[in-house]
């Protein structure tokens, strides 16, 4: 089989692979590949002389472009973080109405910095807050192609502040985007101009197929359900729904994927066949109609390569030569990374070109081998098998969890999508522009089919444990999967273990593997870990111990503000959704041991909601007094809902949790009469962890008060690692308590620039003066604090103002 | 020389075994999915049920065929075949033995050796010998047909190939060519032991022969090699099926 793209890329992958792994250090490897390419020349025999000299040359080529691009990807602008800059530029994407955001790209031509006007050619990002209802509307007139005038406050983009939280200045740099503008209002932004392209042509076209379907839908759920299906507005899609599909592995079927694209062009293809035009017409047709729909439907990644590669198709058709999909496939990746070559790290573009090449590769081998069943059903189960199995590694290291019913799901869904939902909702469109009524007697079909399928998908989705999160996967572990699952594909395939037992036994030993992942390892850790996870203004803290055991302390959280109907965003913000629950799943938390909730204020307790929801818990803990406020009774109604067990605190008691961990209550006693009514502050829970002889006290938010009556109840050792009370407000952390405790460390977790002025600087100094170190998330990201018998370590995502 | 296009996109199809027709190429095809569309639909796999011993489909379970029935029980040998002998495989045969196309014992050989390895391989020990051809037939072809497929199976099976038999007479009239009864007569020492005497009680000897059309070589020497204290079982590629013998 000689396919010489196929080389290409390799070897390609190969030189990203050396960038990455040297940092791309020239020397290193242009003597590195000096040596390859002799050695090739010299001993290789003559057979694959030529396919090596292919791979290592690819191989050095990309690499030079590599460590070249990553050295001219950085910004020409110079200015400084924070400032306020006037700029000109030309709207560049199409703009994102979200809620009270107003979001697009923006192509500089100058900007007035330290009084004079420079040239730039830079592109940014641009973030407006809509401030009234009439701007909102307003803001649906802004069309890419604008030349606008506008004072912005730029901002780099932010770095994750939890492990495995997404990169978001990496994920802009890669699109060579350095800086965010920020303004408030839309009467900022001035028209002065406006530059019409291809693009705004596109764009009035979109809006017309978009307006059509408003007509077409009256379910408006339905309405953005199909529009995402149809033209690629993502946006349009309810959240809720996407949620429920990302969770079954269903999520590329809800915006146009790349089988969408061959499955319309296949499908048109055959129509003007039909219709009585030669092979090589209808293909010229067909070539000259994609790049108008990839154009229409926004030219994501994976559209583009779909688009690409049935281009090349039909090339091959009109011209009359061979199909060979795999180089085409290449070709598409190849011309893809020559424009934009920093998408080879983008997760989207990845797993769209691995799942394709396995399911090119994997799947006739595979469906020739399913011994009984109709061939649609055959080629279906072992394609929905390949895509998983191939698509696996990729969502573990990048999402970290995957349902057991994604494969049942593809298996039942994707065909119904692909062969029902996606030619009526084609066919409707196209038809309610000749006659309408038809169009909407379509559609009200397709509604109620979708509404019908939908409740499917929700009753699967009840169901609870199908949901596994993945610890983040070292190289060890994916390597071993990959192996293990292209030797079980070839076992299976090839002629040498028809009737043998060896497929069994490599397919079974790959299946225990991803238990490995799920499970970890199964020898104990060599620290117990504390993590300090930043979630703003707020506490959550997350203890796993040597033997994996999971605790978790409060879950930070804010109070949910009033918002008028046009201010909500698709996708709000939610403590525990967005950061509690993926730090929790990014550590492959499969299930708690133990949730603490010190009291109900809604900085630690919110984002219990979210947490409640996604994983199974064994008891939950919280402090002696009743419930009071509003959100504290909606949670502990949710908990008794999933039957879960709450425990009143056992004040005075100590709890073995393992060999070398106990927890020690220490507060609140609920005879103190002061605790009801005051605020509940006071009434947090206390708790003595005890990891391998060093102690640890979390403190809630208690006050002055509590910290006296600890103080008169126990007589408190040396405290190793101190929890700085109430996100150190000056009214805790006393003098004489810190005195008493005299602890070595102390952790706050508190917002950045929060509108407490949390911690006061008296609490720093009184805990300096004691000698303590400090670790705060608002300066320092999540910390993280390593316990063994021997020593702490401590470590955080900000590295660069840990230490001071 | 190869299109512009090839040299880009490479050479993604395969030749048939067959007909050198062009067929798409799989990972992991079994040698009888090497072929192009037509020979697939020309070739007729043996359907089951079939007669449990010469392997002739029958439409009832678990019996024998009419022809097995006339044949007394000690001469009975069991039989498997990759195809039917129909106007395809007379073809196949044909260009194979009677034109020289020798490549053609490989992918027969490949074929029946994996049926060998589904049906028979269970038995523990066997060997593998062959219907022989006389030395002066294979003087006349180049090459000896039973043999080049029997060292093939050997190979891909890991099994030795022996030379028990040899065959005496010689005549001009092909086997192939005559009548059932003109064969039986024609068959009567026809083939003759040539292996040592050896302690081989109930060792299996598998035989490997082209086409079975009523069974007689096949045994004639089956009656041979259990004089000489094997159990023979007989693979072919082809067998005839009543309505084209």
């Amino acid at each position: 089989m000689n396919r010489p793209l196929v080389k290409v890329v390799i070897g390609w992958l190969m030189g990203v692979l050396c960038v990455q792994l040297t940092g791309g250090q020239w020397l290193l490897y242009t003597c590195g590949f000096m040596v390859v390419l002799i050695s090739g020349v010299t001993f290789i025999n003559s057979e694959v002389r030529g396919s090596y000299l292919l791979v290592a040359l690819t191989c050095m080529v990309s690499g030079f472009v590599y460590s070249y691009t990553m050295l001219q990807n950085v910004s020409e602008l110079r200015i400084a973080s924070d400032e306020d800059i006037h700029v000109t530029g030309t709207i560049e994407s199409k703009p994102i109405r979200d809620g009270d955001q107003l979001r697009f790209d923006l192509q500089l031509a100058q900007i007035w910095h330290q009084s004079k006007w420079i040239h730039t050619k830079e592109r940014i990002k641009v973030v407006i807050k809509i401030e009234s209802m009439k701007q909102w509307e307003q803001s649906q007139q802004v069309r890419r192609g604008w030349v606008i005038q506008a004072p912005l406050h730029m901002e780099r983009p932010s770095l994750p502040r939890n492990p495995g939280a997404f990169h978001y200045r990496d994920y802009l740099q890669q699109q060579s985007i350095f800086w965010i503008g920020k303004s408030t209002g839309l009467q900022s932004l001035k028209q002065i101009g406006t530059e019409s392209s291809l693009m705004t042509w596109i764009d009035r076209v979109h809006q017309l197929f978009t307006d059509q379907m408003a007509h077409l839908y009256s379910d408006t759920e339905v309405q953005g359900f199909m529009k995402g299906l149809l033209l690629g507005d993502r946006y349009d899609v309810p959240m809720e729904w996407e949620e429920q599909y990302q969770t079954l592995g269903l999520v590329h079927i809800l915006s146009i994927s790349g089988f969408h694209v061959s499955l319309l062009v296949g499908a048109l293809f055959l129509m003007l066949r039909y219709v009585g035009m030669t092979r090589e017409k209808s293909a010229w047709l067909m070539l000259c109609f994609l790049p108008f729909y990839v154009l229409l439907t926004g030219a994501e990644s994976p559209i583009v390569r779909a688009g690409l590669v049935s281009g090349m198709m039909c090339l091959a058709i009109a011209w009359r030569k061979e199909k060979d999909i795999l180089s085409f496939l290449c070709l598409a990746a190849l011309i893809q990374l020559c424009f934009e070559p920093f998408l080879i790290f983008n997760p989207g573009f990845q797993l769209s070109y691995v799942v394709t090449a396995a399911l090119i590769v994997g799947t006739t081998p595979l469906a020739n081998r399913f011994p009984y069943g109709y061939e649609w059903f055959r080629y279906t189960l072992a394609g929905a098998c390949v895509a998983q199995a191939a698509s696996f590694p990729l969502l573990v290291y990048y999402f970290h969890e995957s349902s057991l019913f994604s494969l049942m799901a593809n298996v039942l869904f994707a065909p119904f999508f692909s062969v029902v939902v996606l030619p009526i909702g084609y066919g409707s469109l196209l038809v309610s522009f000749l006659v309408l009524p038809i169009g909407i007697w379509l559609t009200q079909g397709l509604t109620w089919i979708i509404q019908f399928s939908q409740n499917g998908i929700e009753w699967v989705q009840q169901v609870s444990g199908h949901l596994f999160s993945f610890a983040h996967p070292n190289w060890i572990w994916l390597s071993v999967y990959i192996l293990l699952m292209v030797g079980s594909w070839w076992t299976w395939v090839s002629v040498r273990y028809v009737h043998s037992k060896i497929p069994w036994l490599i397919s079974s030993v790959w299946i225990c593997w991803i238990g490995v992942g799920i499970w970890g390892t199964f020898w104990p850790a060599s620290h117990h870990e504390i993590t300090m996870i930043d979630v703003g203004q707020g506490d959550a803290f997350l203890i796993r111990t040597k033997l994996g055991k999971t605790i978790l302390i409060d879950g930070g959280g804010r109070l949910p503000y009033p918002q008028k109907e046009w201010q909500k965003r698709r996708n709000p913000f939610d403590v525990g959704e967005d950061v509690v629950v993926p730090f929790l799943t990014y550590q492959g938390v499969n299930q708690i041991d133990l949730l603490v909730s010190t009291h109900g204020d809604a900085d630690h307790l919110q984002g219990l909601g979210a947490v409640v929801k996604r994983f199974p818990i064994e008891k939950i803990i919280r402090n002696p007094l009743p419930t009071i406020s509003k959100l504290e009774k909606e949670w502990t109604r949710e908990v008794r809902g999933r039957d879960i067990p709450i425990h009143i605190a056992p004040i005075g008691q100590i709890w073995g949790i393992e060999p070398g961990v106990s927890i020690t209550f220490l507060y609140p006693d609920f005879r103190d009469e002061a605790l009801y009514g005051g605020t509940s502050n006071n009434a947090g829970l206390v708790l003595l962890f005890t990891i391998d002889q060093k102690h640890i006290l979390f403190t809630g938010d208690i006050e002055q008060h509590a910290e006296e009556k600890i103080l008169q109840a126990w007589n408190l050792p040396k405290i190793d690692i101190y929890k700085v009370a109430h996100h150190g407000s000056k009214t805790s952390s006393t003098e004489a308590f810190i005195h008493q405790m005299r602890p070595r460390y102390a952790l706050i977790s508190v917002g950045e620039k929060n509108l407490y002025g949390h911690p006061s600087p008296e609490v720093v100094g009184r805990l300096q003066k004691a000698g303590t170190q400090i670790y705060r998330t608002d300066q320092m990201g999540a910390v993280t604090v390593r316990i063994n018998q021997e020593e702490v370590q401590f470590s955080s995502m900000l590295q660069e103002k840990g230490r001071e | 020389m190869r299109s512009w296009w090839s040299k880009i996109f490479g050479d993604s199809s395969a030749s048939c075994w067959f007909c050198q027709s062009p067929r798409p190429r799989v990972i992991g095809d079994h040698v009888w999915e090497q072929l192009c569309a037509g020979c697939m639909e020309k070739r007729k796999i043996l359907a089951y049920p079939q007669c449990k011993v010469c392997g002739k489909p029958s439409s009832i379970d678990d019996s024998f065929c009419y022809d097995c029935q006339r044949t007394p029980e000690y001469e009975r040998v069991v039989n498997i075949s990759c195809v039917e002998y129909n106007h395809w495989a007379r073809l196949v045969v044909q260009q194979w033995k009677y034109r020289g196309d020798e490549r053609l014992s490989r992918p027969m050989g490949l074929w029946m050796a994996s049926l060998i390895k589904q049906r028979f391989l269970s038995r523990d020990r066997f060997l593998i010998t062959y219907v022989p051809c006389h030395r002066n037939r294979v003087y006349e072809r180049g090459f000896d047909q039973a043999k080049q497929l029997a060292h093939i199976i050997g190979a891909q099976l890991h099994v030795p190939v022996m030379d028990l038999l040899v065959r005496q007479s010689y005549q001009d009239q092909q086997q192939s060519k005559r009548s059932r009864e003109q064969r039986l007569q024609a068959l009567v020492g026809a083939f003759s032991y040539q292996g040592k005497q050896m302690d081989v009680s109930g060792q299996s000897v598998l035989l490997v022969d082209d086409v079975y059309t009523t069974g007689s070589t096949v045994r004639e020497c089956a009656k041979l090699l259990r004089r000489a204290n094997f159990q023979p079982v007989a693979c072919t590629f082809a067998r005839a099926n009543s309505e084209y013998v």
